[in-house]
């Protein structure tokens, strides 16, 4: 067996009552190996995933679904190193993700 | 974290939401349970929870300054099961390897104890018992509510 992570979806379902994803233009901060990133990614428009650990970055890319090629994307870096080379107010919504 | 919160502001479009998702700043708890019966249910691990008050604090901070507004926020109940204690803390040891704060000993001799008594327990409760992480944690709402 292996280690089976909210099978209830109670996080899925609070992340839900919390935000409409439809076609927004989403940053989630502390992505991690993307175990949150592939609950709504399909329903945003666009997501940048910041993630600064490089083992969960990479894990993240390894598991990307081929459907979500092109509409998500992971940065390995620390969010503040992102946010300074960022140009201003361009995201819906941002999601800390177990990560503040 | 301070900093963090007020560059998502700037990151952030002026009717965008943030959603803060973050765990309470208590101790998980180890359980096992077969089916809906939970037979040991005690802390993980004692103290450590300086990481998530920091986080508390630099949100107070951020509300006090009104840069977000909560909008609404709830608890939710976080599960994850494995078939052996020593299974759901080798994933959760590597999947929280990123942290920079090595745990003290005590802690690590406390949590060596309460996995130790979660597996004999669940030794003893058959083929269908497993050992479950309780996490209550906590997502929010928020909206930026001026302009940097």
């Amino acid at each position: 067996m292996t280690v089976r992570l909210d099978p209830e979806g109670n996080e899925t379902r609070a992340l839900f009552e919390m935000e409409d994803f439809d076609g927004k233009q989403v940053l989630e901060i502390g992505s991690g190996d993307g175990r949150l990133t592939w609950l709504y990614a399909d329903r945003a428009e666009h997501v940048t995933a910041v993630e600064p650990f490089e083992q969960s970055f990479e894990q993240a890319m390894k598991d990307l679904p081929p459907e979500l090629e092109g509409s998500v994307e992971f940065q390995n870096m620390e969010f503040l190193d992102f946010a300074a080379t960022s140009d201003g107010a361009k995201f819906g919504t941002a999601i800390f993700s177990w990560s503040l | 974290m301070v900093h963090a919160l007020e560059a998502v502001h700037r990151l952030l479009k002026p009717n965008g939401t943030l959603v803060d998702i973050r765990p309470h700043a208590e101790p998980s708890i180890l359980e096992v349970a077969v089916g809906d019966q939970t037979l040991f249910a005690e802390p993980k691990r004692e103290g450590d929870h300086e990481g998530v008050l920091d986080s508390d604090r630099a949100m107070d901070e951020i509300l006090e300054r009104k840069i977000f507004e909560v909008v609404r926020g709830r608890d939710f109940e976080f599960f994850s099961y494995g078939s052996t204690a020593a299974e759901l803390r080798e994933f959760w040891d590597r999947y929280n390897d990123y942290e920079d704060t090595p745990i003290e000993e005590e802690q690590l001799s406390f949590e060596d104890k309460v996995y130790a008594k979660a597996d004999e327990v669940r030794k003893d409760s058959g083929k269908d018992a497993e050992v479950i992480v309780h996490e209550r944690v906590r997502i929010a709402r928020l909206k930026p509510v001026r302009s940097e």
